[in-house]
């Protein structure tokens, strides 16, 4: 029979308007060769002949603009609908048509009758669970009434709300039904490619003996299993039963997520002819409250206080909805895993530790505070020193002290898992890093590549970030911890400021080759050694080319050119600036070339090496008349304490070390992937769904996928919503530096403008010098050397105005930020967290900056100056 | 203000406080200089784990020129490398001396009248079938530090998969690590 209503699934391209989104991706699945269930579908054409045959427009209408129904009245609601679409007439070819096709299949076995909605299973909303699925199904007339009961399941209440709540346009919505053969299965189940509530290197699995819809309907609880993707190593959750095929069923699992290049939820069975895929779709808890966002601002949980600081030098200004989409959720599940890995999975379930507001990234500082609350010997005030450099008064709730919670085996306990968590992390990096080189060292070229394995290129290069978000988490959480250890061990021998400084000076030299900032200030400098120094034509043209030298460096023949490919392919290798597939350094060289003009007006700081703290220390502790007592007095044999000293030392430099290797890591990979992001922008480009290239940082990650492979593109009335949200979000100015739930209430509480200005001390010494203030690091090529860069934040782009100035005052920061480690590795006095400095000060203004006592004196203004204090 | 709590040194009165003190202390920093010897002493398995970070990355890299339908070739990461000449020399020595010494004991042994093993001929079983082990070993020692690094099959076989090679550390540098690494393009792949 030839069918007007209906198709078979026989991989042939079938339209997501036509069949749905889930026998759209069951298509692909078999268009890829993946084992899938004989399969056809009674199109969304059906449905809304069916509709006009039965003259249910108006109520639908009636349904699309009412009320949803109070709570009591959902069963009622449900019901009503249910009866409209039962009694409605089908007309006769229709009838025909599926009594047809049902028989067919019946002819074999049972089958199963699943709805699939033309607005279901996106990236961004799956409709998990929203729609009816029947299961055995053995006569005609049960499908039809389980075909008619589907349709109607497209405006139950439930769903309804669903949609509003997603911000989903409910006109031309359809629904079109699969009809499949059920498998014979010995076991079935789920299994997610990526383990929502745990890892990202993990998947999850739930299996039950037979089919798979007592798993569904919770009659019976599944054997869980946890596979680590890497290794497919298998760990039981539960009761453990021995699945042979678990390991197979893993590998399938990734094979179908490397081809949809997105985390699939995927539903099988084992039958007695292998396994079989009964539906895939992309997961879309893993990143739970993405579909809360506006497109730039996340919801707000009003009690919960969020900052800025630590991550806006990752994310920093205001983050477009493209790097939104795919930095955001690798953040959260990098908190995430490290919550999990340290045994604390429970802590801020249901609230987002990564958000963003006025387009801005923010951390949930409530939920960083309780996590380091529940580890026995950590305290939310420790949460506050390491991201805002000083702890915060409460009004509401005490702070705990450090000491925290739990007796000797708990803290033991935790110790142990710490232990466990930081063990590999120093080879996670190593391998981390030669991975990434490996990886930049590839020469393909995207443009051959067709849709689907650019899009497998992409996912196995955002798996290994994934990777490096964790780790860097981790590092960074571990480095915190240690330095913070190391802190408050030598001050309580020295003296708490004693403590501070100390900590700074034997960790700062060990950085030096390992930060961000230096390895590209390194490479650059030995490039500048081969080419330049020697050749003075070659330094007046960095010199007199301002930022953009390469003209005139290209006019000096092959030792220019030598010269210039040599810059070019470095610059290539250093990635993306300051966000993972953010702006490249070689999309924009202003950067680049400042640094080497720095180097061409002799104006070069090479990082210090910190000298022999620890043994300037050591000596400095000998020599004290106490500690000569005590260790007599404590029989030590070899002193104790300088061996504790040391491993502190080693522990502290080793986990700031495996932090900033992993970021840089991290950056070089983004270079990669933004080689990506630019191919597909070329391809939309040429097909017509956009108008510039840079439109794409207007789409989310998902939105770019589906359009790169076919879908319809965004409205233009939408992406000119975007672009005017964004611009506000710019025009908004920064955030405070803590704020409770909606950061809108909130304004600057404290204004600074007086002859003194105080922060926190993040690099000792005390330079004069006349301020530049400097908006953006385009500005930076207007610095001299020997002046005061006076800014709102810093990230490792800036890195080559660092070699330039005298000194550093930054309205934000903290101890372990990325302008504090640079400072102090170049030996520059800093001062951070200087309220309103880039308002109050001006460039040309005459300062000193004391890095050790953390002030900054303005020197010409009159003393008796007012201190504003607005209270917004 | 006068601080009245108890000095434990000053009104120590049994004499007692500051000798337990000092014991523990050392008995503590004796075990502590006792683990820093051990620890010194057990091999790191440095260059091992840095072979399976190596061969990791390569399957990182490999799996990600996969998806974009190339192949990738480079070294295997997990190679063995001949040990400097000296040390199979020093090899033979050390074995022939500890063979002898077995043989030596166990004739001894076998002949003390006055011991507990008189006669005994499984002493002298022992001492010759460890002595010829050691033998062996010598002998292939001394082979290696003979044909040191020429093209012997046979020899260059043993020394890549048994502890007669050392482990090759890999390269340290991820740029040169990238820099061994081959990407060949698949044919069809585009």
């Amino acid at each position: 029979m030839d069918y007007q209503f209906a198709q078979f699934l026989e991989g042939n391209g079938s339209v997501g308007t036509d069949v749905g989104g889930k026998a759209s991706s069951l298509d692909r699945l078999v268009a890829d060769g993946f084992p899938v269930p004989r399969a056809a579908v009674i199109t969304s054409r059906a449905y809304l002949s069916f509709v006009a045959e039965a003259g249910l427009e108006p109520f639908l209408k009636e349904l699309q603009h009412g009320p949803l129904p109070a709570a009591d009245q959902i069963a009622a609601e449900n019901s009503r609908v249910e009866a409209e679409f039962l009694r409605g007439p089908l007309s006769q070819s229709l009838e025909d048509e599926i009594v047809s096709l049902v028989a067919e299949f019946l002819a074999e076995a049972p089958i199963a009758v699943r709805s699939s909605a033309t607005a279901e299973d996106t990236v961004s909303a799956s409709f998990a669970g929203q729609y009816e699925t029947f299961l055995g199904i053995k006569t005609r007339d049960e499908a039809l009434k389980a075909i008619r009961r589907c349709w109607a399941s497209l405006w139950s209440p439930q769903v309804r709300s669903y949609r509003r709540r997603e911000g989903i346009d409910e006109t031309d919505l359809a629904m079109a039904v699969i009809i499949q053969s059920m498998a014979d299965a010995t076991w079935a189940g789920v299994m997610f490619t990526r383990d929502p509530q745990g890892s990202a290197l993990d998947m999850k699995v739930e299996a039950v003996p037979g089919l798979g819809d007592d798993l569904v309907s919770g009659r019976v609880t599944p054997h869980g299993f946890v596979i680590d993707r890497r290794t497919l190593s298998i760990r039981a959750r539960g009761e453990r039963a021995k699945l042979e095929f678990l390991e197979d069923l893993a590998r399938l699992g990734l094979r179908i997520e490397h081809r949809a290049a997105a985390p699939q939820d995927i539903e099988w069975a084992m039958t007695r002819h292998g396994l079989r895929v009964l539906q895939a779709r992309p997961i879309t808890v893993s990143r739970p409250l993405a579909v809360h966002d506006d497109g730039f601002d996340t919801r707000a949980a009003p009690d919960d206080e969020y900052t800025p600081r630590g991550v806006a030098e990752m994310l920093p200004g205001v983050v477009s909805p493209l790097l939104w989409s795919i930095n955001a959720p690798m953040l959260e599940d990098a908190f995430r895993s490290l919550f999990a890995a340290i045994g604390l999975s429970e802590i801020g379930q249901g609230r987002r530790i990564v958000g963003r507001f006025r387009g801005r990234a923010t951390l949930n500082l409530s939920v960083l505070r309780e996590a380091a609350s529940s580890i026995p010997g950590g305290s939310g005030a420790e949460v506050e020193r390491q991201y805002l450099g000083r702890v915060l008064e409460h009004d509401d709730e005490p702070v705990e002290a450090s000491g925290g919670t739990g007796g000797l085996v708990a803290r033991a306990r935790a110790g142990f898992r710490n232990w466990r968590a930081n063990r590999v992390l120093a080879d996670e990096v190593e391998l981390i890093k030669h991975a990434v080189q490996g990886v930049a060292h590839l020469d393909i070229d995207l443009s051959q590549l067709p849709a689907q394995r650019l899009l497998r290129y992409r996912s196995r290069v955002r798996d290994l970030a994934w990777r490096i978000y964790a780790t860097e988490v981790a590092a960074s959480s571990a480095a915190a911890a240690s330095y913070r250890a190391l802190e408050v061990q030598v001050g309580r021998w020295l003296g708490e400021d004693a403590g501070v400084e100390w900590a700074q000076r034997l960790t700062s030299g060990a950085l030096a080759e390992a930060s961000v900032g230096a390895g590209r200030v390194n490479l650059l400098r030995g490039i500048y050694q081969r080419h330049v120094a020697n050749t003075p034509t070659l330094q007046a043209a960095l010199v007199r080319g301002g930022s953009a030298p390469r003209d005139r460096i290209e006019a000096l023949g092959s030792a220019g050119i030598a010269f210039l490919d040599e810059v070019d392919h470095c610059v290539r290798a250093f990635g993306a600036q300051a966000v993972y597939a953010g702006r490249t350094w070689n999309e924009d060289m202003v950067g680049v070339w400042s640094q080497l003009s720095a180097f061409a007006k002799n104006v070069d700081r090479a990082a210090e090496d910190g000298g022999d703290a620890l043994g300037e220390l050591v000596g400095l502790l000998k020599r004290s008349k106490r500690w000569r007592f005590m260790r007599i007095i404590t029989g030590q044999l070899v002193d104790m304490r300088l061996r504790m000293l040391r491993r502190m030392v080693d522990e502290a430099t080793l986990y700031l070390r495996c932090r900033e290797e992993s970021k840089s890591s991290l950056l070089v990979l983004g270079g990669a992937e933004r080689k990506v992001i630019f191919e597909m922008a070329d391809r939309l480009l040429a097909s017509g769904h956009i108008n510039y290239a840079s439109d794409v940082e207007l789409f989310s990650d998902g939105e770019l996928e589906q359009m790169v492979q076919g879908a319809e593109p965004v409205f233009s009335q939408e992406l000119e919503r975007r672009r005017r949200a964004f611009n506000r979000a710019r025009d908004a100015g920064p955030l405070p530096e803590v704020f409770k739930g909606d950061p809108s209430a909130v304004g600057r509480v404290h204004v600074q403008s007086g002859p003194v200005m105080q922060g926190w001390a993040a690099s000792p010494g005390v330079v004069r010098g006349r301020a530049r203030v400097l908006g953006s690091l385009e500005a930076g090529i207007e610095l001299e050397p020997g002046e005061i860069i006076v800014a709102h934040s810093t990230d490792p782009s800036w890195t080559p105005l660092f070699l330039v100035a005298g000194g550093i005052v930054l309205e934000e920061g903290g101890p372990l930020s990325h302008a504090a480690i640079v400072a102090r590795e170049f030996g520059l006095p800093a001062v951070l967290n200087v309220a309103n400095a880039v308002e109050a000060i001006e460039s040309g203004e005459d300062l000193v900056v004391d890095g050790t006592a953390g002030e900054v004196r303005r020197i010409g203004l009159p003393d008796d100056a007012n201190e504003e204090v607005a209270d917004d | 203000m006068i601080d009245r709590r108890p000095d434990p040194v000053r009104d120590d009165g049994l004499h007692v406080f500051v000798p337990a003190l000092m014991g523990v202390g050392m008995i503590v920093s004796g075990i502590l200089v006792l683990a820093d010897c051990v620890q010194t002493l057990l091999p790191t398995g440095r260059v091992r784990r840095r072979q399976q970070v190596s061969n990791g990355a390569k399957g990182v890299v490999t799996s990600i020129a996969e998806a974009a339908g190339h192949d990738l070739v480079g070294p295997d990461f997990q190679q063995r490398e001949w040990r400097p000449r000296w040390a199979y020399f020093l090899g033979v020595f050390v074995f022939s001396l500890l063979g002898g010494a077995a043989l030596t004991a166990g004739l001894l042994a076998f002949n003390d009248d006055a011991g507990l093993l008189y006669r005994n001929p499984w002493m002298v079983g022992l001492g010759v079938g460890t002595a010829s082990v050691m033998g062996i070993v010598s002998v292939q020692l001394l082979f290696f530090g003979i044909v040191h690094r020429r093209s012997f099959r046979a020899a260059r076989v043993l020394v890549e998969t048994t502890w007669f090679g050392r482990l090759k550390p890999p390269p340290s540098d991820p740029a040169e690590f990238a820099g061994a690494l081959r990407l060949l393009h698949r044919e069809g792949a585009t």
